[in-house]
């Protein structure tokens, strides 16, 4: 499933299958049609990321990642911190998506410069709403290419 | 686990102070602080006792010595004024008697005199100026001595003289008598012859002859004696009267010619009885005047005495002036005495005062010094460290440094704190622990939670999925349990968040508040949520307060009995606290169960009934600890319908604004 070079592709990160199943249905229900794709840990979202560049000619194609924070072997901070350290993956436009609210993650998150930190508040409402308004800023936003 | 915390917390840090019976260390220091004081008090006191009685000395000094002295001097001299009196009223005595009288005067001041000196002589130690007045004393004395028998044989002379002029007169008075005699004859006889004459008898030249051979020759004589012993007479009263009484040579050889010449002319009148008479009174006259024992002699003699007496009148003077430097001399030398104890005294008064203002000085240094060394430094300064860090750790500063340190009570106190510090922050450390692990317990939990709602729903939500009533029922069944546990640990957590203090203040409308709270859960407008206060914006902590408001009113709502009711958010401020009283009119809270309301996880109603985690009251509470307030429940169902909660939360009021 090679990403377009124009459609954002959109990465979940998150060690919950029922998270994800979540998350692909929502999309699903608001007809958002954008190539996904799934890591398991920040070691695996990672590694997808570094592959795109590798297939891309050293470039990043657009992508948009929605990122938890508790995961195993690399959790969400951690995997902030090595895309930021990575040139290639520097840019990367990352949206938070976690059920922590601890003031010291949101703070540690903004400060890896993510584009938005969401709490999965309301499983159902919240979500959905928010992977809308994921839809129609990968639809409206340039991203960097 | 708090038991196991508490047990550890027992063994954070044995610490045994010493328990000193009675005196404490720091009462010891300030009671050697005031034992030196006392020390430097004694100290000076028994200088100023020294001093006091060296003033004492030069006082009696003074007193017993100089004064006596100056007084004994000036009453030698008033003594020898006494005596110079009486010696001048000795010089001019008029007689015996009165002479006699000073002389026993004279005795006496001399008596008093010598008594006087004997007197001096005790007290003074200047003998040689008593010396001096002793010999001074004895010249007078002797030179005095003779005064009184010259000036008695003066007064035996003038008698004497007396008496000789006396019989002088008498003398001369018979002798005139006898001239009379002698010249009544002549003269008688002279008539007769003239008488002869007269009768025509021519005077013969025998009657001529002897008229002025005899006769008249004879009355010449006559004459002549009795002018010459009047002469002699008033030239003796002259000397007599003479004050000086000195009889020049050539007053006495005038005399004894005078009297030559009377006693030649005499010769030549013819004898007979008053011749005789007259010849024997001229020669006791001669007798009286000329003899070595004659009043010529006696007037010498007075004169004699006259000049002794004005010798011991010139000497008197020459020790009357002896006496008067002497008087100088001492009158100089006792007020040189009396200044001298003078000085002493105002030197040892000075030192005394030396003495006691040093003692002042020092005792107050000394008590500055157990000020500043006992009282501020390990008292004051320490106490009041100790104060702020019990205070700071009271309040929740568990960083606070406890800076008193010593091996004395305060020490001992500052070392128990830090033990009960370390039990305070091993307790907080475990509370944050068990807020910590049920933050966490409470969060991972929610995951699972949310994935078992999703699965639920999905089943139910997806078409596809053939299920049975009863499955779907189950599944319904499932999807309220698990919002039932989710709201449980949506309220577990805030309490785990309770205990952390939010911080921030700001400015809120109390009235603005209620009315969002009321808008918020009383969304069908079956209840009425009154505000009941000032209309005013106060400074307070917004987030927990409108946490408790909110708990409180959707309690009061969930809990009510009827379809209807009314809340009222009653307000009153004082003294930087907000005193909040929520009411309603609901069923009310027995008062079997008012103890238990606030306790975790408890409710009062099956949870199918009324959906509650049981935590509320429990998070109000601990919010409300969390700002220093308390909170309790009133309410008396028996009596009548309504509960109603009241809690203090801090809120200071910028200013009061009027109503609108």
């Amino acid at each position: 499933m090679a990403p377009k070079a124009t459609t954002a592709t959109f990465l979940l990160v998150d060690d919950d299958d029922v998270s994800i199943m979540a998350m692909q249905r929502a999309l699903k229900k608001l007809k958002i049609v954008n190539p996904t794709l799934v890591a398991k840990n920040g070691q695996e979202a990672f590694d997808i990321l570094q592959e795109a560049v590798k297939n891309n000619g050293g470039v990043l194609p657009p992508f948009i990642v929605t990122l938890d924070l508790n995961m195993p072997r690399m959790n969400g901070l951690e995997f902030l911190e090595a895309v930021r350290a990575d040139d290639a993956l520097s840019r990367l436009v990352i949206f938070v998506f976690t059920t922590s609210d601890v003031t010291r993650d949101i703070q540690l998150a903004y400060s890896r410069n993510v584009a938005g930190y969401l709490i999965k508040e309301n499983p159902g409402e919240t979500l959905s709403k928010a992977l809308e308004m994921l839809g129609s800023y990968a639809r409206i936003v340039e991203l960097p290419s | 686990m708090i038991n196991t915390h508490i047990e550890k917390m027992n063994t954070v840090s044995p610490f045994h102070a010493p328990i000193t019976g009675g005196l404490t260390r720091i009462v010891t220091r300030l009671r050697i602080a005031f034992l030196l004081g006392v020390m430097v008090v004694a100290a000076a006191s028994v200088a100023g006792v020294f001093q006091a009685r060296a003033i004492s000395r030069a006082h009696s000094n003074l007193v017993d010595i100089d004064i006596p002295v100056f007084a004994q001097t000036h009453e030698t001299i008033r003594i020898l004024d006494d005596v110079f009196a009486a010696v001048e009223l000795a010089t001019v005595a008029p007689d015996q008697p009165t002479l006699d009288q000073i002389r026993d005067d004279y005795r006496a001041a001399l008596e008093a005199l010598n008594t006087s000196l004997q007197d001096a002589r005790a007290f003074t130690d200047s003998q040689d100026v008593l010396q001096s007045v002793t010999a001074a004393t004895q010249a007078l004395q002797s030179a005095i001595a003779p005064l009184f028998d010259m000036k008695a044989q003066l007064f035996q002379s003038d008698d004497r003289i007396q008496a000789m002029m006396r019989d002088l007169v008498d003398l001369h008075s018979r002798a005139g008598l006898t001239l009379e005699t002698l010249n009544f004859q002549t003269t008688g006889r002279i008539e007769t012859v003239l008488m002869n004459s007269r009768d025509g008898h021519a005077p013969t030249p025998e009657v001529i002859q002897q008229l002025f051979s005899n006769l008249f020759l004879r009355s010449l004589n006559l004459t002549n004696i009795a002018l010459d012993l009047e002469t002699i007479i008033d030239l003796t009263f002259g000397f007599q009267l003479s004050e000086t009484s000195e009889v020049p040579a050539s007053s006495r050889a005038i005399l004894e010619n005078k009297m030559r010449r009377v006693v030649a002319v005499m010769a030549q009148i013819e004898t007979g009885p008053e011749r005789t008479t007259l010849a024997q009174l001229v020669q006791q006259m001669d007798h009286l005047l000329f003899t070595s024992d004659g009043l010529l002699a006696r007037l010498a003699d007075r004169e004699r005495i006259l000049a002794d007496l004005e010798a011991i009148r010139s000497a008197r003077q020459q020790i009357a002036d002896n006496f008067t430097a002497l008087n100088d001399r001492i009158n100089t030398e006792a007020l040189a005495q009396v200044d001298l104890a003078s000085g002493r005294l105002g030197s040892a008064t000075l030192r005394l005062m030396g003495v006691l203002g040093a003692a002042a000085l020092g005792t107050l240094a000394l008590a500055a010094l157990a000020n500043l060394l006992i009282t501020e430094r390990q008292i004051n300064h320490r106490m009041d460290s100790l104060h702020r860090a019990v205070s700071a750790i009271a309040g929740g500063t568990l960083d606070h440094p406890i800076e008193v340190t010593g091996k004395d009570e305060l020490g001992d106190i500052a070392r128990a704190l830090a033990v009960f510090r370390q039990t305070a922050l091993a307790l907080d450390r475990s509370n944050v622990d068990l807020e910590n692990f049920a933050y966490v317990a409470a969060h991972d939990l929610r995951s699972p939670l949310r994935a078992i709602h999703d699965l639920a729903a999905w089943s139910l939500e997806d078409p596809e999925n053939s299920l049975s009533e009863t499955t779907q029922k189950y599944l319904a069944l499932l999807l309220t349990r698990t919002e039932r546990l989710d709201n449980l640990l949506t309220d577990l957590l805030d309490y785990a968040r309770a205990g952390q203090k939010s911080g921030d203040e700001g400015r809120v409308d109390l009235s603005e508040m209620v009315h969002q709270i009321s808008s918020l859960l009383d969304q069908s407008g079956a209840f009425h949520v009154h505000y009941d206060g000032p209309n005013m914006t106060v400074i307070t902590h917004p987030t927990p307060l409108k946490q408790i408001l909110m708990n409180l009113v959707s309690n009061a709502i969930k809990h009510h009995d009827k379809p209807q009711g009314e809340v009222v958010v009653k307000v009153t401020h004082r003294a930087g606290r907000l005193r909040f009283a929520v009411h309603d009119d609901g069923p009310g809270i027995p008062k079997q169960y008012q103890d238990r309301i606030f306790a975790l996880f408890q409710t009062l109603r099956p949870r199918d009934e009324v959906e509650g985690s049981g935590l509320g009251l429990a998070i109000i509470r601990k919010l409300v600890n969390r700002y220093d307030g308390r909170i309790r429940v009133s309410s008396d169902p028996g009596s009548r319908r309504g509960t109603t909660f009241i809690f203090d939360f801090p809120g200071d009021a910028p200013r009061f604004e009027p109503t609108t």
